[in-house]
């Protein structure tokens, strides 16, 4: 079935409105009057999502609130126009990440899109989307049982901190929040659920290995299988050091261990012969590599890397950049990195800059 | 690189504060971020570490009285590292390192508090010693547990000889030695983990390999030497 939609903004969109459309979706396009009621009213007429654009105050109508009010008044706990369904933010901007990091935005949106990454990748919208919808329908049909939306079994051995256990606890009943903490603090931190580019760096096997699909075959039940799983490939990294001691035997744990010594233990085990090492980026010193670098995606030991210093929770892992990166892009990570990584950074930039 | 280089230093204090949370160690440990953004204003490693504390919730054996059932472990740390640093010379231009304990009979029965105290610190080998006097030595007592009891006499002798510790090294100190491994689980997981082991290393190449080598013949080291770390012994 068709999920509807409803496109809440300011200006024409009738493209936007075909593309949505050829997506599949049942589309209605709104300009909202200057009355915030008509809109959660219109919302009620069994909309499977919202679509809003930020800058909402531009159009004809000249209403004076934005997405953010529409949302929070959606959001609010005890309103009675909460709705619960997911909520999308679009806008022209490019920089609209960043301006909403100031914003409580993180507590009102399902996820950000700018208008150009919509259209450079209309069926990766989509199928995020619609993860989101099913999501939300899966919290409401499964009554916020945690284990079935993770699809977490008994004997999996998976255990989740008491602390986020508690924090689940508390979202109990809003299913926004779920979503919200499931997406945010499981699928998109590293932490409890690893993506494919930090399994192949914790492996040491690059990625474009002839027999990596064979390996990915042989740890197929500690692939990720709840919630959003069909938008993104997660492996449960417990389960991937259970693979580890019992189907490759191995004594010595991953981490203590470099990529090739890494390889050569899988290979053997697999009886593969056609997988490589990851390549060290030239600027570390260590290919025990244990996550990936967040620009180039390629792997880093920690000890190498430039650390985001960001609010992390006690469940997720410090992200990094590789020092390769930093030298490039450093402005771009300027207000995340300490003043103690900048000025190595600018040293290196310079020594690379002298020798070229 | 040299093994005193502020941003390993830096990125191994990141990690290491992640791993005492993530091992669930009990106690307050934020003024290790304190130490975490000053670094950022310094250009060589200096800190002044105040009373990071673990909590230790059941006996430690032989513990007198020995109805103790728990202890609050303050660990104190200030070190500076020399401008100029040269292989040859200690790398500390000041230090200290003080372990002061509280003793309760329970977390809840906290009426009564027992103290003991550690101190180890850096004597400046200006005047010729009255007593023996290792450049780096552990002394118990402390300032803080004087006149506690007119029975308890604190003295300043014996100075035992012992490296220098750093944070990192202070943290282990204290894990291994007032943490029950059978009762505390996390002891021998920390121990084993290999990011641990990792910073664990490179500060004991930073304090601990220069000191050590002193009672090696070949040693050539200007101050650590057997004279001055360990002048008990006759040679």
């Amino acid at each position: 079935m068709a999920y509807k939609i409803l496109y809440v903004e300011d200006q024409s969109s009738e493209s936007r409105e075909n593309d949505l459309q050829n997506l599949g979706y049942i589309v209605e396009s709104y300009d909202p009057p200057k009355d915030l009621g008509e809109i959660i009213a219109k919302v009620r007429e069994n909309i499977d999502a919202l679509v809003l654009d930020y800058r909402l105050t531009k159009g004809k109508n000249s209403i004076c609130f934005d997405a953010p009010t529409i949302a929070q008044t959606l959001r609010s706990k005890h309103s009675e126009s909460k709705l619960e369904l997911p909520i999308i933010l679009m806008s022209n901007e490019n920089e609209i990440t960043n301006y909403y990091k100031d914003f409580t935005s993180q507590d009102l949106f399902d996820f950000v899109i700018s208008k150009k990454s919509f259209g450079d990748n209309k069926q990766g919208f989509s199928q995020k989307l619609n993860s989101f919808i099913q999501t939300y329908e899966k919290i409401k049909s499964v009554s916020f049982d945690l284990s079935e939306l993770l699809e977490i079994h008994s004997e999996d051995g998976i255990s989740i901190s008491s602390l986020l256990c508690s924090k689940f606890s508390a979202k109990k009943g809003d299913v926004f929040a779920y979503s919200n903490l499931i997406y945010r603090d499981l699928i998109s931190s590293i932490g409890l659920l690893i993506g494919d580019d930090i399994l192949s760096a914790r492996l040491g096997i690059s990625k474009d290995s002839k027999d990596w699909e064979k390996v990915l075959e042989s740890l197929k039940e500690c692939h990720y299988n709840g919630v959003f799983s069909d938008h993104v490939s997660r492996w449960w990294m417990n389960k991937v050091d259970l693979w580890w001691k019992e189907t490759i035997k191995s004594t010595k744990p991953l981490r203590y261990l470099d990529a090739s010594e890494r390889v050569e233990i899988i290979k053997e085990s697999l009886s593969l012969d056609y997988i490589v090492p990851c390549d060290k980026t030239p600027l570390s010193n260590s290919s025990n590599f244990w996550t990936i670098c967040q620009h180039s995606k390629q792997p880093i030991d920690p000890f190498d890397g430039i650390e985001l210093i960001k609010e992390y929770s006690p469940w997720q892992e410090k992200e990094y950049l590789s020092i390769d990166s930093a030298v490039t892009v450093i402005e771009n990570y300027k207000d995340e990195i300490s003043s103690i990584d900048k000025k190595v950074i600018r040293e290196f930039a310079k020594k690379l800059n002298t020798n070229e | 690189m040299n093994s005193w280089d502020l941003r390993a230093f830096r990125n191994d204090l990141s990690i290491f504060i992640k791993k005492i949370g993530d091992y669930n160690i009990e106690g307050e440990f934020s003024s290790l971020n304190t130490i975490l953004e000053n670094l950022e204003n310094k250009a060589l490693v200096s800190y002044k570490l105040e009373s990071i504390c673990f909590y230790v919730n059941s006996p430690i054996a032989g513990t007198f009285p020995d109805n103790l059932h728990f202890f609050q472990i303050y660990l104190d740390n200030m070190l500076m590292v020399k401008d100029e640093l040269d292989l040859n010379t200690d790398p500390l231009y000041a230090y200290y390192l003080n372990i002061y304990i509280q003793a309760y009979k329970s977390q809840a029965d906290n009426k009564k508090v027992h103290f003991s105290s550690w101190h180890l610190d850096k004597h400046k080998n200006e005047n010729v010693p009255k007593y023996t006097h290792p450049t780096y030595h552990f002394q118990f007592g402390g300032k803080k547990m004087e006149l506690l009891d007119d029975q308890l006499a604190i003295l300043a002798s014996p100075r035992i000889p012992h490296p220098p510790m750093d944070i990192f090294l202070g943290v282990h100190f204290i894990i291994s030695n007032f943490f029950n491994n059978r009762q505390y689980g996390f002891v021998n997981e920390l121990l084993a983990d290999y990011d641990y082991q990792q910073i664990i290393k490179r500060a004991q190449n930073r304090l601990w390999k220069p000191y050590f080598k002193a009672f090696d013949s070949s040693n050539i080291h200007n101050d650590f030497t057997m004279n001055n770390i360990f002048p008990l012994y006759l040679s």
